[in-house]
């Protein structure tokens, strides 16, 4: 077997054994948050594709995570009544979510670096605060009180937010959902892989670095722009997906700048542009604030009882742990090729 | 005949600036023309009109008998209006030959680009080298070649230099106009923008001279080394012979 097989078959075994492994080890929550890790890896693809492939700055990227939720709350629960297909509603709320992301780059089209990031901040806000309102004068979102109820993700016979009993062996819910999130981002990597390498992957690359010489070059950059737009935001939509039905219950609350800056967060520190260091940012940085929970633990372990409130520590020493990662290796956790190969010729 | 390429009555505006005023220019085909001028004379904002880069506020644009003024940039390249941007605008990131491939993008996906490849390779040998390198360690003067082969990727009819000499070293310069010569000398029609009078009209059969947004003088080049306004403007008023 060649080494490269040898590598898939060992990723593909320990990605299999994860969720079990953890279970047994740090209990039923840590695969729980191992699941969320898995959205973000998921949102983080879908952003990178903007920010690391095209280079267009997106702050309002939560959006069409928005809109993939709520796509999948309306048209799966008992809010109007309504109960698609999981295989009808993943496509569904990515398509809508990539239409919303080509309305957001029409009117941003010669816009960017600073002035495309207040833009979309601004649409990323318009779209949670049009959820929190549209309760009247036709019910639509619900208003503030969310969507609940929303059917749980299910597969054929097999409804995931159960557990299953295969053949004496239990699987509980958060584990169902681990394989399924395991496979849309499985998915998105393939995608974001075969994009890369792309004549469309290359001319957005050249549209990052001088827009002029790629219109010039015969690029339509219009065309090219909206693309990517549309790409990165039907990850988002696939993610908000899955989550809406992970969940139960999707509310404006979760979709707020903090998580658009969280994922881009996750992207810069990971390496913009490439997938690898995204999805390793991806997880470290949902992992991390959970992993430092356990530091009111420490604190009386080492010094007796607990001196500073954990929850307020946790989000110093996060904060701490960007501008340090920052600092010292601007170009993320694992860069780019490209931008290794600058670093090394340079 | 009609000429390859017709202007006639260009109005270029950016906000409240004027920069080009009511501007007629024709290249005929197989035509070495240039379009000299100070710093801010509009030399540079004809060129990007003519390859769609920016809106005029009026005029009409003729190219090869049809209307080009409704065409997108886009569309552009691929009736062989190609442009070199001031400044070369190569992309630092990308390797060279995924630079050059970028030139020849407007091409059928799949369309075999070997040919194209060997003919720049064969005009600049240093970027057959260096072709896995990325753009952004090459020096000025490489970077100028890589922005002209970039261009000649698209097979051009019509190649738009703008300012190919900038920032350049004189030996650079000397090797950059040569390898500009060979490739008019193959039939491809040119129209140049150069702060560097001499060279141009040195080079070119035509030119036409920028003032403030129009067209002061236009005439053979020949002509223009002659014209003493063109020399004191220009080529500076004397010569280091007459000097002497």
């Amino acid at each position: 077997m060649s080494r490269l097989r040898l590598k898939i078959l060992g990723s593909a075994i320990a990605l299999l054994a994860l969720p079990f492994l953890t279970h047994a080890l740090l209990g039923q929550g840590w695969v729980r948050i191992l699941d969320f890790a898995l959205l973000y890896v998921l949102l983080a693809l879908g952003l990178n594709i903007v920010v690391g492939y095209a280079g267009l700055l997106d702050l309002g990227y939560v959006a069409f995570f928005a809109v993939g939720a709520y796509c999948y709350a309306l048209l799966a629960s008992p809010h109007f009544e309504v109960h698609w297909p999981l295989w009808a509603l993943l496509p569904a709320g990515a398509l809508l979510a990539a239409s919303f992301g080509v309305l957001l780059g029409t009117p941003t089209l010669g816009l960017r670096g600073d002035y495309l990031a207040i833009v979309t901040l601004g649409f990323g806000e318009i779209i949670r605060i049009f959820l929190n309102n549209l309760n009247t004068p036709v019910n639509i979102t619900n208003g503030p009180q969310g969507i609940g109820l929303i059917d749980p993700l299910r597969i054929g016979p097999w409804s995931l937010g159960e557990t299953l009993h295969m053949g004496g062996l239990e699987i509980p819910m958060v584990m169902n959902v681990y394989f399924l999130f395991l496979a849309g981002v499985l998915l998105a990597i393939g995608l974001s892989r075969r994009l890369e390498r792309s004549r469309i992957g290359r001319a957005w690359a050249a549209i990052r670095e001088d827009e002029i010489a790629a219109a010039s070059m015969g690029l339509n950059t219009r065309n090219l722009k909206l693309l990517a737009f549309a790409m990165g935001a039907s990850f988002g939509g696939l993610s908000g997906g899955l989550f809406a039905g992970f969940q139960g219950f999707v509310s404006p609350e979760s979709f707020t700048l903090q998580e658009s800056v969280m994922v881009l967060c996750m992207v810069v520190l990971g390496g913009m542009g490439n997938i690898a260091g995204v999805v390793l940012g991806a997880v470290l940085l949902s992992v991390l604030p959970e992993a430092l929970r356990g530091i009111g633990g420490l604190q009386e372990l080492l010094l007796g009882r607990v001196w500073v409130d954990p929850s307020n520590l946790r989000l110093l020493l996060f904060g701490l742990a960007l501008v340090l990662m920052m600092l010292l290796r601007p170009e993320g956790l694992l860069p780019a090729r490209a931008r290794q190969r600058e670093l090394h010729h340079g | 005949m009609s000429p390859l390429l017709e202007v006639s009555g260009l109005e270029v505006r950016y906000g409240g600036i004027h920069a080009v005023r009511s501007l007629n220019l024709e290249v005929g085909a197989g035509e070495r023309v240039t379009l000299i001028g100070a710093n801010g004379a509009g030399k540079s904002s004809v060129l990007n009109v003519l390859a769609g880069l920016v809106k005029p506020v009026a005029g009409k644009l003729t190219y090869d008998g049809s209307l080009l003024t409704q065409v997108p940039a886009w569309q552009r390249v691929g009736l062989g209006v190609a442009l070199v941007p001031e400044g070369r605008g190569i992309f630092p990131r990308l390797t060279i030959e995924e630079n050059l491939l970028m030139g020849a993008y407007h091409r059928a996906l799949g369309a075999s680009l070997a040919q194209e490849l060997d003919h720049v390779y064969g005009l600049f040998a240093r970027l057959r080298e260096r072709r896995h390198q990325v753009a952004g360690t090459l020096s000025g003067g490489e970077q100028q070649m890589l922005a002209l082969g970039r261009a000649l990727m698209a097979k051009p009819r019509l190649l738009m230099l703008d300012e190919p000499s900038m920032g350049l070293a004189p030996l650079m310069v000397d090797r950059i106009f040569e390898v500009i010569g060979k490739i008019a000398a193959e039939g491809v029609t040119l129209l140049l923008v150069e702060q560097n009078a001499r060279l141009a009209l040195e080079l070119c059969d035509r030119a036409y001279v920028m003032e403030s947004g129009r067209v002061v003088l236009s005439d053979s080049t020949a002509a223009c080394i002659d014209n003493p306004l063109v020399r004191s403007a220009y080529l500076g008023e004397k010569t280091i012979a007459e000097v002497r």
